[in-house]
């Protein structure tokens, strides 16, 4: 996709509906209102995030709030030789927006003026144009959620257990537009749906939940009916000793436990490695060497990050971190191919001066593991004993060398013995790291997508050898 | 060579200040506007009417009452203003050049809001800061008598006189007077403060390298080796030990007295290695090798530079044949940290004119300011845009071509050229002199104004000229 100037996409005609939330021209009738208030020459770069937001929440069956949010956020950047000020606002009125300009100068000439930034780059960097876009996500108005939840809440009221749940549509319209002439403008939607069903003792929980840019791909229904299928086999759980087991681990937990590879910037970061100050799981035996190239997973492993990718799919620019001198651009990236590290992230500023390449390569947190052909039926069938997780909850870093993580298994336990699921179980604390678990994968299952709104993940079901459940957790 | 004087000097000052992070008023228009610079201080008193009508430069500073905010705005802008070397105190001119004067605004500004008398050490440290980058030495000495009536024990008194010879001696120009007048006082303390005494000696000795001082530098160099060995170990940690020594071999370099580097070198290995094992070794290992490439190369013959991408050089030969000439290795990729270089050679080619020919030499990168991936052919013409005529040095510049080679985890990696490997790839050192005889007479670093008048002492010594040390501090 190309970038556009603002006049351009002034006398364009609108492709998207307007009223929700700032449309392309509205974004850049916008940009021209700031750039004509900025004083003292140089640049003014705007960035822009607005959304619609729909939801729907219930708890012990009941709705307890729907509701419509609008919001805008709008970040100036004003650059006058090479010193930048920013300053952002969630106001579009004339006198706020220029206070937010007013704002940003006076930041600004706090600054050190770069005349020639060695690698000042402006946003040229070409990106990709994924569907991101769903008028059935746009579509759910309050009315539709709020009939989708009484369908989905029933099968729940007659099982005579209790369910909280919660639907989220929204719509943005997210802009990076620069008075040079240069701008994008990227409209999506993104569903959720997650719901939880609770056994009205309190002795058992379980929970189901995904997340797509299309909520007609969310199946509400089926969610509702395995968190309900969870919570009925889950009841009165027994204690079982802590420690190591073969596990299965169903694709939310993994993804809860991968996620952390990439949630921490540090993780993935081609330069945190070869710094290495301090070491980063990644570096390399001496400074200023990583593991690129090195088998570090099971060779079934391979993690990549598409925004094209019809599964994955995700924003390929990031607002928020855009500046005048540089715009985030994701691009496919394969992080690990058969186990082995394949690339890092670096921005493009470090793939120009080390490597000889145009673009960066950034963690966009969104990832796509591989899958196996093996069903989490076959698995529990091939496991004398076992224990099945559903999620992980409360997941946190405790050693970030080793990635060694600490949680708590959430919303359905249960032991396997000899082929079958025994007898649902009480909840642990594990003490385990995701590099552990994918060196430790006997079987690998479909892979699918899940619930994490924040950054998309497909993932697939594994079962590993030695989890290590290091207490018990008295929760349900 | 390094030299970390500046570092010990805001370390020692540091102690004292709080460093607080500025306050940030807010506006009177109740906008809600987030900043995304955790150090702003600047929201002058404003009605959201006369926003859009700010003059800058007539900003109201009545709410700058602390000296923590102040200082903390102050300091990088000052910073700012000596290292580009634009001194400007004309009004803020939103069309001309503006962020220095800006700072200067600013400056004179908060100082009118500190109180002499304060109590708060914090407070004290920045108005003496203040007051001395503003040349207002009246004040500045009222301050430190304050401070010192404030001081109860030797120690707090060393402290205090410590710190303001090291503000004096930092001040554009170096308040030489004032500070040479508290010295007597912070020796005359004695044995109890050797890190204050170390501070200040270390501020000094880097002061007479800067104006070339050769008997007082070296004066100093041998009292800070001895303060050195007054410390405890955790005081050495502190500051870095290598310094003295460096200085005393730069002097010894200087009189091509080889056999007394070599014993300075020994005798700091030993200090050192019985200090820190390991770290302070290793400076002196990069030591050995700094005295090794002089020794080889000192007298050695040149030939005309061999290179591809030649400019400005008049078709002739460089180092040009009966000519005193310097070459200067300079990096393209520097960006304003260069600027004092860049300060330097002007002033040496203003001041020598034909008697010098300066030659620029600088390697391929396989990028350029604001570009790249580029190769040779593209980058050359670009990198020499950027020289001769965005930054205007009147020079001959030869982009020489660095071998790359790419490394199997994707590096770009640079091999020497030629030229380079002819200079011990220029890591030591990046000025050579070379006399009509085509011999190397001196080689050094030559990076800022600090460094100008050894370069001077240099070239006036080929040129014959003669020269003897002096006190007159550097100018250009």
């Amino acid at each position: 996709m190309t970038y556009l100037a603002l006049d351009t996409i002034l006398t364009r005609r609108e492709t998207r509906p307007a009223g929700r939330f700032l449309s392309e021209q509205e974004c850049a009738s916008l940009a021209k209102q700031v750039a004509a208030v900025a004083v003292g020459g140089g640049s003014t770069n705007v960035f822009i995030s607005s959304s619609w937001t729909g939801n729907l929440r219930w708890a012990r069956n009941m709705i307890t709030t729907c509701g419509d949010v609008r919001d805008n956020y709008v970040g100036v950047d004003r650059e006058i030789r090479g010193a930048e000020g920013a300053a952002s606002i969630n106001q579009i009125d004339q006198v706020s927006l220029e206070a937010a300009v007013r704002r940003a100068e006076r930041l600004l000439i706090q600054m050190s003026e770069d005349l020639e930034s060695p690698l000042y780059t402006p946003y040229t960097e070409p990106y990709q144009s994924p569907k991101l876009w769903f008028d059935t996500t746009y579509k759910l108005d309050a009315d539709a959620r709020a009939a989708a939840m009484r369908e989905l809440v029933k099968p729940t009221v007659d099982a005579g257990m209790l369910a909280a749940g919660y639907i989220q549509v929204a719509a943005y319209g997210r802009a990076a537009m620069s008075d040079r002439g240069r701008a994008i403008y990227y409209p999506l939607t993104q569903a959720q749906y997650s719901v939880t069903v609770r056994d009205p003792e309190g002795t058992a929980s379980g929970w189901a939940g995904v997340d797509w840019n299309d909520w007609s791909r969310i199946d509400a229904k089926q969610l509702s009916a395995i968190a309900l299928h969870k919570c009925l086999t889950s009841r009165n759980p027994v204690a079982l000793e802590p420690g190591r087991y073969t596990t299965i681990l169903e694709p939310q937990a993994v993804s809860d436990l991968v996620s952390q590879i990439f949630d921490d910037y540090r993780v993935m970061d081609r330069r945190a490695a070869e710094e290495a100050r301090p070491p980063q799981p990644f570096s390399g035996s001496k400074r200023g060497e990583t593991k690129i190239g090195e088998q570090v997973f099971d060779e079934r492993i391979t993690i990549s990050a598409d925004p094209m990718d019809p599964d994955l799919g995700f924003l390929p620019i990031d607002v928020y971190s855009a500046s005048a001198s540089a715009l985030t651009v994701y691009h496919p990236a394969t992080w690990f191919e058969n186990g082995v590290l394949k690339e890092l992230a670096y921005v493009r500023q470090y793939g120009i001066e080390q490597l000889g390449v145009n673009t960066g390569l950034p963690n966009s947190r969104a990832f796509k593991m591989s899958g196996g052909p093996t069903s989490i039926d076959e698995m529990i069938a091939t496991t004398k004993r076992g224990i099945l997780v559903t999620r992980f909850s409360d997941v946190a870093v405790v050693d970030e060398l080793s990635m060694l993580c600490t949680g708590y298994t959430r919303d359905g336990l249960w032991l396997i013995e000899n082929g079958k699921i025994s007898k649902p179980i009480k909840n642990f604390r594990f003490t385990e790291s995701p590099f552990f678990v994918l060196n430790n994968v006997e079987q690998i299952g479909k892979p699918q997508r899940v619930f994490r709104p924040a950054a998309p993940a497909v993932v697939p079901p594994l079962k590993v050898s030695d989890f290590s459940f290091t207490s018990l957790a008295d929760a349900i | 060579m390094m030299r970390n004087t500046y570092t010990i000097a805001v370390v020692m000052i540091c102690c004292y200040s709080s460093l607080a992070l500025a306050q940030d008023h807010p506006a009177t228009h109740s906008v809600p506007v987030q900043t995304q610079a955790a150090t702003s201080i600047m929201t002058p008193h404003r009605t959201a009417a006369d926003t859009g009508r700010m003059t800058w430069g007539h900003q109201d500073y009545s709410r700058y009452t602390s000296a923590d905010a102040c200082d903390g705005a102050v300091r990088d802008m000052t910073a700012e203003i000596w290292r580009t070397h634009v001194v400007d105190t004309l009004p803020y001119d939103v069309h001309a050049d503006t962020l220095p004067t800006a700072a200067v605004t600013v400056a004179h500004a908060c100082a009118g809001h500190f109180n002499v008398s304060s109590t708060n050490p914090s407070e004290l440290w920045s108005l003496l800061r203040l007051s001395v980058e503003m040349g207002n030495a009246h004040q500045a000495e009222q301050v430190v008598e304050h401070q010192m009536s404030l001081a109860q024990t030797p120690a707090d008194k060393a402290h205090v006189l410590s710190g303001a010879i090291q503000t004096y001696l930092s001040a554009h120009p170096p308040m030489v007077a004032q500070a040479q007048r508290l010295l007597p006082q912070l020796d005359a303390i004695g044995s109890a403060a050797p890190f204050a005494q170390y501070g200040a000696h270390s501020a000094f000795m880097h002061y007479w390298h800067s104006v070339y001082n050769a008997d007082s530098l070296r004066q100093e160099a041998k009292t800070s080796v001895a303060l050195l060995k007054k410390m405890t170990p955790d005081e050495r940690d502190m500051v870095n030990v290598f310094q003295p020594y460096m200085e005393l071999i730069f002097l010894a370099s200087t009189a091509h007295d080889l056999a007394t580097q070599k014993t300075l070198i020994n005798q700091g290995l030993a200090d050192v290695g019985a200090w820190r094992e390991g770290r302070g070794s290793d400076r002196f290992l990069k030591a050995e090798r700094l005295l090794e490439t002089q020794t080889s190369l000192y007298g050695k013959a040149t030939r005309a530079l061999n290179g591809k991408y030649w400019f400005n050089d008049g078709g002739t030969p460089h180092p040009a044949p009966g000519k005193v000439s310097l070459l200067i290795h300079v990096d393209h990729s520097c960006g304003m940290r260069c600027y004092p270089l860049y300060a330097v050679i002007r002033y040496l080619s203003k001041k020598y004119g034909q008697n010098l020919d300066i030659t620029l030499i600088t390697d391929t990168k396989g990028y350029a300011p604001g570009t790249g991936p580029l190769l040779p052919d593209q980058e050359a013409p670009q990198v020499s845009h950027y020289y001769l005529d965005f930054l205007k040095l009147p020079t001959a510049l030869l982009v020489d071509v660095s071998p790359t080679v790419k490394q199997p985890d994707g590096h770009i990696e640079h091999q020497p050229s030629p030229i380079g490997q002819m200079f011990d790839e220029w890591q030591l050192i990046n000025t050579v002199l070379i006399d009509r005889d085509g011999k190397i007479q001196w080689l050094g670093e030559l990076s800022s104004a600090d460094d100008q008048r050894m370069a001077e002492f240099a070239i006036d010594r080929a040129l014959g000229h003669g020269q003897t040390a002096s006190t007159t501090p550097a100018t250009h």
